[in-house]
């Protein structure tokens, strides 16, 4: 088959773009929550990733092996982009320790911010570049350049119908920004405890996992003690803690129990440390 | 209630070191002493950690096919901090403890076939393939650095260098947590970042 240059140059335009990413066990795109980006206002964009059966990828704070996923945008002038917004991760253990992700699929959120001065009119290109390490058995760094092409109008922005269960989803996976709880933390030897006093009575704690590493010891089993309108969880430091953080940044997780049944859900917390009941 | 807590540590932690896999809970403290092994090398040699006493030694986990194992192999940064300490009389040992069937096991063949390929300078390639040596040391990920001094205390348990990453671009311009180690204890100081949280990827233990 010998098609002139030109029209094998517009077959290959017309593949997929995830032939580019041949070789590796995730898939990469940018998805848009809104048909167009509206000047001032606030577009959601998310990354998605499609791991292959039995592979998967890394959570903010990858645990004991394992790195986690990076997005370095290249936006037009007028466009702000956000941090990444990580959904509950998944924990996987192995004989080598515990690690935290997102096996099949994740959509990985980011608000981008556009200026009250964007242009009407025309079409805008967000580009990215993503990293990410794929395990199962094995780790291959995987990455891609991605783009979208949005156009910029000044009308309230429509969600787009596609895309809009995904996001309701992912959203309903997010950790809440915070719990409802008087929390409290303190570190004694070699092991933090974080105390949580009147936490909502269908919120069942289960584990408190540290948003970067080195602070928790990422294998350990917390020891929860309930104690009236107290919970208290034991969680031994990580072996490589040299500094005490002032901060026990972490994410909660907790069984929510409702009418229906009950499912998991995840808290950003933020404790600061009491230093005084530190001993040796 | 915290005194109650306090009581009850010692129990507590038992149990949760027994809920945690077949790792040691506790990683070895700088400061302590090295635990002591004997294995084989890839030249069929057998090697203890105590025929070593007053030198120092490098213990360094080897995947051969794992990503951030080749970010320093295929940068020459590996090779190139084993010259240049094993040039003052260090000993360096690689350790590869994938397991049988398990990516990066290394037979005596295949070690060897590295050494040369590769253009290493460390003293010995040591097999561990039970992983009874990585787990008494609690190696999470390849690479995972110790330093042990010449009276054996290990002084240093941790990362190669404090750019978290599989690229090989970032080799360049990191701190070489190992490096900064050997130089401080061969001088008689006190290592200044004796423990850093290891990346990379984990080890290939046999089940």
């Amino acid at each position: 088959m010998h098609l002139p240059i030109q029209v094998s140059l517009i077959v290959l335009a017309l593949l997929p773009p995830l032939l580019a990413e041949d070789g590796f066990h995730t898939r990469a795109s940018l998805v848009a929550e809104q048909a167009w980006v509206q000047p001032g206002a606030v577009q959601t964009v998310a990354l998605r990733l499609e791991m292959d059966e039995g592979w998967h990828t890394y959570w903010r704070n990858p645990g004991d092996s394992g790195l986690p996923t990076e997005i370095s945008w290249s936006l037009p002038e007028g466009l702000q982009a956000g941090e990444l917004q990580w959904p509950l991760p998944e924990i996987f253990e192995s004989e080598a320790g515990t690690s935290y992700g997102y096996a099949k699929e994740v959509w990985l959120l980011c608000d981008l911010q556009a200026s009250p001065t964007l242009t009407v009119g025309v079409d805008i290109e967000l580009r990215a570049r993503v990293d990410w390490l794929e395990c199962k058995e094995a780790c291959i760094p995987g990455s891609a350049e991605l783009s979208l092409l949005l156009p910029v109008r000044n009308e309230e922005p429509r969600t787009l119908r596609a895309h809009r269960d995904a996001f309701r989803d992912t959203r309903k996976a997010m950790p809440g920004r915070t719990v409802d709880a008087s929390l409290s933390a303190w570190r004694s030897g070699n092991v933090f405890h974080a105390s949580l006093r009147d936490l909502p009575r269908n919120l069942l704690p289960l584990k408190l996992l540290a948003r970067e590493g080195g602070v928790l010891d990422h294998g350990a089993t917390p020891i929860i003690h309930h104690e009236a309108d107290e919970a208290t969880l034991l969680l031994p430091a990580s072996p490589w803690l040299t500094e005490a953080p002032e901060t026990l940044k972490g994410l909660l997780i907790c069984r929510r129990k409702g009418f229906f049944g009950s499912r998991r859900v995840g808290f950003q917390v933020d404790i600061p440390l009491a230093v005084a009941t530190e001993k040796k | 209630m915290k005194r109650l807590l306090n009581w009850f540590l010692p129990a507590l932690l038992l149990f949760a070191a027994s809920g945690a896999p077949a790792l040691a809970a506790e990683a070895l403290k700088p400061g302590t002493k090295a635990p002591a092994f004997t294995l084989t090398d890839s030249e069929g040699q057998e090697h203890s950690l105590s025929d070593f006493t007053g030198k120092h030694v490098v213990l360094e986990w080897y995947n051969p096919d794992c990503p951030f194992v080749k970010k320093h192999y295929d940068t020459d940064n590996m090779q190139g901090l084993q010259k240049e300490f094993t040039g003052k009389e260090v000993v360096w040992l690689l350790v590869n403890s994938s397991a049988k069937g398990k990516q990066g096991h290394c037979t005596p063949e295949i070690a060897e076939d590295l050494r040369k390929a590769k253009g290493m300078h460390a003293t010995a390639i040591l097999l561990d393939h039970d992983g009874a040596v990585g787990r008494l040391y609690g190696a999470r990920t390849t690479p995972h650095m110790y330093v042990i001094d010449g009276e054996g205390t290990l002084v240093y348990n941790g990362a190669i260098d404090n750019r978290s990453s599989a690229k090989k671009a970032d080799v360049k311009g990191a701190k070489n947590h190992v490096r900064a180690a050997l130089n401080q204890s061969m001088a008689g100081e006190a290592v200044a970042t004796a423990a850093t949280q290891p990346y990379g990827c984990s080890v290939k233990y046999a089940k």
